[in-house]
């Protein structure tokens, strides 16, 4: 298999001079031409968002700041790499992690230096072959069309025995994202009869997670770290199995022997602070927080919450000066980001409102509302319930709070659990009669709407219908009733008249967003079951 | 109001050596990249007679990387450090590769290698281990040969894949032979006319005068140690060092 890698454009990241200047002088011998130089991670960003690299060699260790795997996730992440470029890690260590998930953002190949130039062509060209095997499927999944990416995976088969097993691997986690519960589970049954690999016993606890069988998710992935103790995607889904079961000691427990193996993670220590939080061990929950604020730094996943957490977690403590300090920081750290600024704000109108100076409070949440109706998409459910929370408790902007849980009230209006927090503050709240009245009349007017909706589906003018779901799919885009009703309404109207490729995006679309909820009448499932017909009688979705 | 400061709680003492050792490990490896590079560039400034002792040099750096890995890995595995690397890898990218490290080694020494293993074998394990130790085992084959060492793998009736390197050299010396390695349950009837009778399945210990003489016994060891780490249905792979009857040494490898 010879490859021409005069086409390619090479991108080499490397802090250290001599190994710049060895892998140019390699990739020039086997006939590379185009080939860029970086010497930091920030240089190696900033030029992959002018070009487009077909490879990228880049050493894990780049002094400070960001790290190779760090740079991968970055530019995976904002697209800054195409998804069949070939990224390879450069390391000094032969301890190239197992990674579980594959559909997550990982090198293709890890070099182990020092290495000669043949075993540097012979590594490109197999990343390559692989890579260019593989396009289709990648191509789909970046596309997020799962569905048709399940198709190429059955299509490609056995053809390439060397990929037989990675693309029964995709195909299981594809599956899972579908949240097709009982086939994913079918599947990885049928891989483990070969072998106990590690990501069909990962995959397995999963799907045995959707069918609600959680003791044998949860005895899946004790097996899988008996095997394997040092696989840690299996200690988090462990952690997160004794939470579902109501066992939050036994998760922070995990959670910690997980964060022992893999200190440098800023979500699992977050996650990991704020179970400590929650079970009263506030000192672990401090020191974590900390860390993830440490770590937080030099990653794209550091935000808002670890500081939040971290004042919340000293004012429980008594540290009531330190906690506003952390606040503070927080602020100028967060600057250019509304949703965190408006976080960490919240979290300073809390710590003064609960040490009784309302005026500096309402101060707060003043910025906060300014900030959030500025910026009316950043926020999330949680983060509207929190500032809804923080304006009732004000006196000057108890009505910017009604709205805001009028318009949680509409779009969530089905989702128990958002409708219960709901409630909840408006009793914290002591809202009146007429108030809950007036957030009821916002719930009730969705109700009406879905109703005509309804009417009209079953009266058979299913083109009407979906006129008005896809209106209303536009403007309450979590709402899973309408998402629902307007999946159906188009799935229909393209059962009559045959796939439509603009419908079909929409219904995908939707499909996704259905995913987020639980499906307890499955219709999410049944939904999906008729777009893949569909998707697939049209090729590409 | 000013809260007590907690309690002094006793940690234990943080086990530091793991990154002492792949800290100073990636010192070394750094030093010796730099130490490559510069015999590159002597390379240029050289008569051509010099050709072979730079090869040489080449050789040795390799050697001593091949070695810091070798300790680093192997101290990992034994106190479940290292998470291992499991995948489905072609059996002849792995020899290609194993072969492109010592190309140069052998073309000076006028060695001829020899590849034999079908396109289609493919094996699951952990690819980077299992190119250090046949790396470990080809060098060792390139300085005791006469004039051939041939590589070949094969998958065995039961499920094991077998990797052998051999050369036309004098063969072990009987000392080595005696060793007890860690070794593999072999049931498969392979075509093999002098099995070694030392073959247990206990872990082999290295006697202490192996560690004093060098990287061998390590070598040996760290072999062991991955091969025993591939497993499946409760069978556990092996090495094993023989003088098959038509001379030379064989090493052989069992991976389940």
């Amino acid at each position: 298999m010879s490859l021409d890698l005069s086409e390619l454009r090479f991108l080499v990241v490397d802090d250290m001079g001599p190994m710049r200047t060895t892998l140019r002088r390699m990739l020039s011998e086997l006939g590379a031409e185009k080939i860029d130089i970086a010497s930091t991670a920030a240089d190696a960003l900033q030029l992959m968002s002018h070009q487009r690299y077909q490879v990228v060699l880049c050493d894990y260790n780049l002094g400070d700041g960001k790290d190779g795997e760090q740079v991968l996730e970055e530019a995976r992440h904002r697209r800054l790499v195409p998804v069949s470029a070939a990224y390879l890690m450069v390391t000094a260590e032969s301890t190239r992690p197992m990674v579980l998930g594959v559909l997550e953002h990982h090198p293709d190949d890890y070099l182990i230096k020092p290495f000669v130039s043949e075993v540097l062509l012979q590594r490109l060209q197999r990343c390559i072959h692989r890579k260019q095997t593989l396009a289709p499927v990648d191509e789909a999944v970046t596309r997020g069309d799962y569905v048709n990416a399940i198709a190429l995976c059955d299509q490609l088969g056995d053809a390439d025995p060397r990929r037989t097993l990675e693309i029964r691997r995709l195909k299981g986690e594809l599956l899972l994202k579908l949240q097709l519960g009982d086939e994913a589970a079918s599947h990885y049954e049928t891989v483990l009869e070969e072998r106990e690999y590690p990501w069909a016993l990962y995959g397995l606890a999963q799907a045995r997670r959707h069918q609600g069988r959680l003791d044998d998710a949860r005895a899946l992935l004790e097996r899988l770290i008996e095997l394997h103790p040092r696989l840690i995607e299996a200690y988090d889904c462990l952690a997160e199995i004794h939470e579902l079961q109501n066992k939050p000691a036994q998760a922070q427990r995990i959670l910690e022997e997980a964060v022992r193996l893999s200190p440098k993670s800023v979500r699992r220590q977050r996650r990991f602070a704020a179970l400590a939080a929650a079970n009263g061990e506030l000192d672990t929950a401090i020191q974590a927080f900390r860390s993830a604020i440490n770590l937080g730094k030099d990653s794209f996943f550091g935000g808002g919450e670890e500081y939040a957490g971290l004042a919340e977690v000293m004012h429980r403590n008594g540290d009531d000066r330190r906690a506003g300090s952390v606040l503070r920081d927080a602020r100028k750290r967060f600057r250019e980001r509304p949703r965190d600024m408006i976080r960490v704000i919240g979290q300073q109108a809390s710590l003064y409102r609960a040490l009784g100076q309302h005026s500096d409070a309402d101060g707060f949440v003043s910025e906060a509302v300014d900030m959030a109706e500025q910026n009316p998409d950043v926020l999330d459910t949680n983060d509207t319930l929190a500032l809804a929370r923080n304006c009732l408790l004000s006196d000057l902007h108890r009505e910017a709070g009604i709205a805001m849980l009028s318009s949680l009230a509409r779009n969530r209006h089905d989702d128990t659990a958002t409708m219960a927090a709901v409630n909840a503050l408006c009793r914290e709240a002591h809202l009146d009669a007429e108030t809950r009245g007036r957030i009821d009349a916002a719930r009730q007017e969705l109700v009406s709407l879905n109703n005509r909706g309804v009417a009209l589906f079953q009266k058979g003018l299913v083109e009407q219908a979906s006129e008005l779901f896809v209106k209303a799919a536009e403007e309450l885009p979590r709402n899973r009733t309408i998402l629902l009703n307007a999946s159906k309404a188009l799935l229909a109207s393209m059962r009559e008249r045959g796939p439509e490729r603009s419908q079909l995006l929409l219904v995908r679309d939707y499909l996704e967003r259905l995913r987020e909820h639980p499906d307890p009448t499955g219709g999410y499932a049944q939904s999906l079951r008729v777009y893949r017909r569909l998707a697939i009688q049209a090729g590409a979705a | 109001m000013p809260t007590q400061p907690p309690a002094a709680v006793a940690e234990p003492l943080p086990d530091l050596f793991p990154d002492l050792l792949a800290s100073a490990v990636h010192d070394a490896k750094g030093s010796l990249s730099v130490v490559l590079s510069r015999v590159d560039a002597l390379e240029a400034h050289c008569t051509p007679e010099a050709g072979p002792l730079l090869t040489e040099l080449r050789g040795e750096v390799q050697r001593i990387n091949h070695d810091l890995v070798a300790l680093l890995t192997w101290y990992k595995l034994d106190r479940a450090l290292y998470a291992l690397n499991l995948d489905l890898h072609a059996v002849e990218d792995l020899l290609a590769e194993v072969v492109a490290h010592h190309r140069h080694m052998a073309k000076v020494r006028g060695i001829q290698l020899e590849l034999d293993c079908d396109a289609s074998l493919s094996g699951y394990f952990d690819f980077n281990l299992v190119a250090g130790v046949l790396g470990n085992a080809l060098y060792n084959a390139l300085r005791h040969t006469r004039s051939r060492v041939r590589l070949q793998a094969q998958q065995g009736r039961d499920g094991a894949l077998r990797i052998r390197v051999e050369d036309d050299g004098s063969g072990y010396p009987a000392a080595l032979l005696t060793r007890r390695l860690p070794a593999c349950t072999d049931t498969d009837p392979d075509p093999d006319p002098d099995p070694d009778p030392d073959t247990d399945t206990d872990p082999g210990t290295l006697p202490e005068a192996g560690f004093g003489t060098g990287h061998t016994g390590l070598g040996l060891h760290f072999a062991g140690r991955v091969a025993q780490a591939h497993q499946r249905g409760g069978r556990r792979g092996g090495i094993r060092l023989d003088n098959p009857a038509g001379g030379g040494a064989r090493f052989s490898l069992t991976l389940y």
